[in-house]
């Protein structure tokens, strides 16, 4: 037996829920498990070989919504916001992620003034800002990557190399300053991302891991090279533009996580401790490089 | 025989899917079914199997009057 959500649509009243259990109940013995009217979801479950036969049901009574583009784009984006039923892993995942987010940035903040009080500039804050940013990101684009294992296809294996790819170029070229930056920022986030992006594709096949390697590779140098003309040639207007971007893509790798995989997220809401201790390992990472890396203060003798 | 019943709380098409298979289930034939008048068209054999589909369509939670 199987379980999995389907996507539906004209679903107004009661009548339509007894309806469907009884296509369902003659599709394959299939039984409905639950129907959520605002998330337009229902969740079937059946044996593993009648799958295919309930969709082909479910088609021909014109409740299977296949609809794509911008319209089933906002409705996963809806269903995220909202919390609805069929996207309460993914609502927990995104939320978690912002305190996450905020409690890095107090940290941060306050190490800033205190520790490195004598190298807080101007030029710093942007900085500050992007870190946590980065390793919120990375870490939801990484609980992406656990989940989905070998459930996805290439493309999400592309959006998950691209994100961790253009974040880790992103946060390492602002750490390791613009010459250093450069090349390291670059090729860690290459490394990172065509790694995670061809593990989140599952190894499987030649186009998944080329596809998280191109994607890790693009966005981990462009990553380096906008950080590199953001903080050293104050182009913080980029700041924003980026951020823009990076929930862009974290927005299309909801839509298609939930679209290839959204019953696997549905038992596996992650838990606060798992989502902090992935966090901090990530910023002690973040936090080595800053201090011990090539371009930090005790490199240069000024600690 | 042919019977036509109103059928109030019908809002949709698969109202009618419904209320067509639990009648077809008791017994009748239906000749039609249209929520937007409310109508239900059962062709019956006896007044029994009228009763029972009276019944399965009021057990649904529809009035018929």
């Amino acid at each position: 037996m199987v379980s999995f959500e389907l996507r539906v649509q004209n679903l107004s009243c009661e009548a339509c829920a007894k309806v469907l259990q009884r296509v369902l109940r003659r599709a394959g013995n299939a039984s409905l498990e639950w129907v959520s009217g605002d998330a337009k979801s229902i969740r079937v479950s059946c044996d593993e070989k009648q799958v295919e036969h309930v969709k082909r049901v479910l088609r021909e009574y014109k409740y299977l919504d296949e609809s794509s583009g911008a319209g089933a784009f906002w409705h996963v984006v809806k269903g995220v916001f909202h919390g609805l039923p069929a996207f309460r892993a993914e609502h927990v995942l995104v939320t978690r992620c912002i305190v996450l987010f905020g409690v890095l940035f107090v940290f941060l903040a306050v190490a800033q003034n205190v520790v490195l009080a004598r190298f807080a500039g101007e030029k710093l804050w942007p900085v500050l800002v992007l870190i946590p940013f980065g390793i919120s990101l990375n870490v939801g684009a990484l609980w992406h990557a656990r989940l989905l294992q070998n459930y996805c296809a290439c493309n999400t294996g592309m959006m998950l190399g691209m994100t961790i790819g253009m974040m880790s170029g992103f946060m390492l070229g602002a750490i390791l300053g613009a010459t250093n930056g450069m090349f390291v920022g670059s090729v860690a986030g290459m490394l990172v991302g065509m790694f995670l992006g061809a593990y989140a594709a599952g190894f499987a096949g030649i186009m998944g891991i080329m596809e998280g390697m191109l994607a890790g590779l693009m966005a981990g140098v462009m990553g380096a090279m906008l950080s590199v003309m953001m903080v050293t040639d104050h182009l913080v207007l980029f700041l924003y533009v980026l951020f823009f971007l990076c929930a862009l893509i974290l927005a299309g790798l909801s839509y298609l996580v939930y679209k290839e995989a959204g019953p696997l997220l549905e038992s596996s809401v992650p838990g606060w401790s798992e989502l902090i201790v992935q966090g901090l390992i990530v910023l002690v990472f973040v936090v080595g490089l800053a201090v011990f890396g090539p371009k930090s203060p005790i490199a240069w003798g000024l600690l | 025989m042919r019977k036509t019943l109103a059928v109030k709380g019908m809002h949709c098409t698969s109202c009618e899917v419904l209320l067509s298979e639990v009648s077809e289930e008791c017994g009748a034939k239906v000749i039609s079914a249209n929520h937007r008048v409310g109508q239900l068209v059962v062709e019956v054999p006896s007044e029994d199997v009228l009763k029972k589909v009276r019944l399965a369509v009021q057990r649904e939670g529809y009035q018929v009057e």
